[in-house]
């Protein structure tokens, strides 16, 4: 294999929710995973994956001004590597990933479908400096169309 | 102040696991604890500090305690990162 190949990455913008609602992160793991299992992003059993592992290492992170989320899973279960974004009408509470007993209210949740280490933590890198920008952060609340998530994202791939 | 320098051998680099590991290993201790890879240097005691270095596989960062307790510090450290499996550490 080649390493030098561009990886693949799919932008669907059914994967996109604005203004969403959820009761619980476990409603919304279950709904994003289900519906990126239905997609083919990933192979069967990823939702339920998903969920166990945001029980037993959490991915909520205090940005400052807002607080985020960013579910992923074993990445031998991912088929395409891809997004799905909710961006919540309320925060849900998540843990939070450094592992203190503070809990974050994340208004942007972000399933990171990525089966190429690097892929991740490069896109991970650079999503965690956009987002200390209040623009940004206003841009994602604000967003109506699915196309202006894509546009922010796209650049961090 | 001391230092502990780590090779990361992990093939998912510094992920979610071993870095909310070594953020609360960081947070037990008064010392003031960094972590740099090249000319990029965060704090330890953040998540964001450590995602934000993106450290992948073959990356060698180094880890910086400075205060009263930043031999325990280090110790502690070394300690999370054998647990972890995220590297190995230069002696």
């Amino acid at each position: 294999m080649n390493n030098s190949i561009p990886q693949e990455f799919v932008f669907d913008r059914d994967l996109v929710q604005l203004h969403a609602r959820y009761e619980s992160k476990e409603d919304l793991i279950n709904s994003l995973g289900s519906l990126i299992e239905s997609k083919q992003y990933a192979k069967e059993g990823y939702r339920e994956s998903l969920l166990k592992r945001e029980i037993e290492y959490p991915t909520g992170i205090n940005m400052g001004t807002i607080g985020i989320a960013i579910p992923h899973t074993d990445k031998n279960l991912v088929n395409i590597n891809t997004i799905a974004v909710a961006v919540l009408e309320e925060g849900i509470a998540f843990e939070d990933m450094g592992g203190s007993v503070e809990v974050i209210h994340a208004e942007i949740v972000m399933v990171l479908v990525m089966k190429e280490p690097k892929m991740h933590n490069s896109f991970l890198k650079k999503l965690i400096v956009m987002l200390q920008e209040q623009e940004v952060v206003e841009r994602f609340r604000n967003a109506t169309d699915p196309a202006d998530i894509e546009e922010m994202l796209k650049q961090l791939i | 102040m001391m230092e502990l320098t780590v090779k990361i051998t992990n093939a998912e680099g510094l992920h979610a696991r071993p870095a909310r590991l070594l953020v609360s290993t960081a947070n037990q201790f008064r010392s003031d604890i960094f972590a740099q890879l090249n000319d990029q240097k965060v704090t330890l005691k953040s998540i964001l500090g450590v995602l934000s270095l993106g450290a992948e596989q073959g990356d060698v960062i180094t880890f910086i305690a400075n205060g009263e307790d930043e031999a325990q510090a280090i110790s502690a450290l070394q300690e999370a990162i054998a647990k972890s499996g995220v590297g190995v550490v230069y002696e």
